[in-house]
Parts: C-alpha cells; structure tokens; sequence
C-alpha cells in the first residue's frame, strides 16, 4: 500500500515526460521520421505511420495519467513502451550503431542530437519500474491543499532533476567523443 | 507538526528545489560549454559513418528541383565534396569561397555540392543569391545532414567516386579543407592514423606527454 500522494507524483510525472516526449516528435516529424530510419529496425512502408502513430500513444499515456482512471493500462502501455524505446536502443548500441541520433531528448536538450549510450538502457528501466510502481494499491486518503503543494513541488523537482539527469548523459556522450574512443 | 518543525519542513522543501535549479543549471552550463568550445583544428568527428565505409545512396532535390543523387558509384567518375554551411554560421560565409577555388582547381575529379537544413527555403534562396553560388547544386535536407552526423558547422565530407567515404571534419580554412582531399589521395585519414602507423614510439611520447 502507498500513499495516493505518491501515486500523483508519478502520475503527473509521467504526464509531463510524455508531453516532452509527443511534444518533441509531433513539432519535427521530419526529423523524427529521420531517427526512426536511423534505427533501421522497421520496415521502410511502417515509418510513415509511426511518425504519428508513436507521438499518438504518448498524448493518450498522458491523458491517462492526468485522469488517473485506467491505470493499470496506462502504467502497463507506458512501461511497455518505453521497454520497447530500451530494446531499440541496446540492439543498436550491441550492432555498435550508437552515433545514430537517440531521439529520446526531453525539454531543454530536446533540440539538440543525443548519441545512444547504456545509461539511456538504464534510465528507460528506471523509469518503467517508477511506472509500474504507480501500480501498488493506495491507501484510501482524501488529498487536502497541503498535499496539492507537496505534489507540485515534488513533480518540479522530479523534471528538474529528470533533465539535468539527461543533460549529464548528454555530456558524458560528448566527452567520450572527444577522447576519441 | 507544527511550530519550528513546520516552518523547518517548508525551508527544507524551498532549499531542495534552489538545488536542484543549481543542479540542472550547472549540468545545462557544463553541456554548453561543449558546444561552444569548438575545436580550431580540422576536427574529425569518431561519430557518424567512419572513412571507407561505404556511404548509402540518398536521394536529394535541390533548391532548384533537380535530384540528385549522393553515395554510390559516380557515373562520370567524379568525386563529391558535401559542403554543410548554414546562413546562421558565420564561418560558412568566409569558407564559401575557398571551397569554390579549390574545387575549381580540382575540377577535373571533384563536383562541389552545398547542403544545408532548416525550413525557410526563401532565407536559403537569399543566401544562395548572396554568396553567388547558383552555379552549384544547394540541397536542403535534415536526413542528409543526419546521415552523416554532422554536428558542427562549416562540415565537409568527402566521398569518393567509387562510393566510400575518403575523409569528412570540421573545417574552418583551406588548409582544413585541403587535409581532406590530401587524405583521400594518400589513404591516411588524419595525422594521428599516420603517426600510429608510422612512428609508434613518436605516437607513444606524445600519448605520455599528454596524459
């Protein structure tokens, strides 16, 4: 059992990752069409459709976490997709393919390229276990103001420390290719 | 709760979110950083296709409508010097000409294609008027600039008539540009390769001087 407080914190989390995420995809779907090519694991008939298909599913993950209704498919959709972000992206670092653009940037670094790297695998599976998480029972609590601040704040810190999370593995991808290797 | 503690746990949540606006600040400062401090040399990126891999044949239209064709077999033998300029990046300007020069001196085995991305084709017909390149073919393609990862601006790559990659890099003067198709006629691809190969205990020397 955990508090519905923590429940809306992932909730409205996740809503705003996937915002970024759509967001990112429905503003450039050139460019998106382009990583999806990238990736070379679709058929080239399926890119087309996924161009809009992908950003689709997410804008829907978002209404379900806002909402809070359907949760469990929500949880398990969002999970699943990002599983499937993590596979594309190991079987392209394992094919040592990893200068391809990742197209997983959010907010502030979404404009700019982010080279594939294994510590993108592990934050798609943090964030899937962050998911499934929403799906452990809450206990019954009505939420009062107070609760409504602490959600915000917590949900602020959560994109705060989220992007600089993601600015630190775009660094770190930078670096690396400085050295050379 | 209530009292000292209370007003303790609202400071404690305002100091947790200034850090991490400090924190998310710092990295986004420290990614930056790497942006701007562009190398001076003819940098060769270790991202994107590496030289002599074959290069995919793309399909392009330019800002005339004529397609062409990048990658492959050349069917008049020519090699393809890809220059990727922008109208927002100053040093393209200054390097415009100097690509036409030498390819004018290298005629006889080498087109010169411009390429660029964005979506106002009117700013990049002003620009194309601008710097008097009319003659040369301008394509404005994200998924060209993609395929070869190009990151930083002016960025040439140089693909050779047979279809592999001969060199690409960075570069902001001639001799920069002129490293590239020096390494395609000597088959090193940069200076560091020759070292390696060449003068091991050199190479070993400067690794210990630079570490």
């Amino acid at each position: 059992m955990i508090d519905p407080l923590i429940a809306r914190v992932i909730g409205f989390g996740f809503a705003v990752l996937f915002i970024g995420a759509a967001w990112h995809k429905l503003s450039t779907p050139e460019r998106f069409a382009a990583i999806l090519r990238d990736y070379q694991l679709l058929p080239a008939f399926l890119i087309r459709p996924l161009t809009f298909l992908i950003p689709a599913i997410e804008v829907t993950l978002v209404l379900g976490w806002i909402s809070g209704l359907a949760t469990w498919i929500t949880a398990m959709t969002s999970a699943a997709l990002l599983a499937t972000y993590a596979l594309a992206i190991a079987i392209n670092i394992v094919r040592g393919r990893i200068y391809i653009d990742c197209g997983c940037g959010f907010g502030a670094a979404a404009g700019e390229e982010q080279a594939l790297s294994s510590s993108l695998v592990a934050r798609n599976i943090l964030l899937i276990g962050v998911a499934l998480l929403s799906l452990v029972p809450t206990t019954a609590r009505g939420l009062g103001i107070i609760d409504l601040i602490i959600v915000s704040a917590s949900v602020l810190i959560a994109i705060l420390l989220y992007a600089s999370s993601e600015q630190l593995i775009q660094n770190r991808a930078a670096i690396v290719t400085w050295r050379g290797k | 709760m209530e009292g000292p503690l209370l007003i303790s746990y609202a400071i404690l949540w305002v100091l947790v979110i200034v850090l991490s606006l400090l924190v998310f600040a710092l990295a986004r400062q420290v990614g930056v950083l790497h942006e701007r401090v562009a190398p001076a040399g003819a940098l060769m990126p270790t991202s994107g296709p590496k030289v002599g891999e074959v290069s995919n044949v793309m399909s392009v239209t330019d800002l005339k409508g004529n397609t062409l064709s990048i990658g492959g077999v050349d069917s008049q033998g020519l090699a393809t010097l890809i220059l990727f300029i922008s109208p927002t990046c100053p040093v393209c300007k200054s390097l415009v000409p100097v690509a036409r020069s030498l390819v004018s001196y290298e005629g006889r085995r080498m087109r010169l294609v411009f390429a660029s991305d964005g979506d106002k084709i009117e700013q990049h017909a002003a620009y194309v008027s601008d710097l008097d390149i009319g003659d040369y073919p301008y394509i404005v393609s994200q998924p060209l600039g993609l395929a070869y990862a190009v990151s930083k601006l002016p960025f040439a790559v140089l693909i050779g008539s047979d279809g592999t990659l001969k060199s690409k890099g960075l570069v902001n003067t001639r001799e920069h540009l002129e490293s590239l198709v020096e390494s395609m006629d000597s088959g090193v691809a940069s200076l560091q390769e020759y070292v390696e190969k060449h003068m091991p205990e050199l190479d070993e020397s400067i690794t210990e001087r630079a570490s």
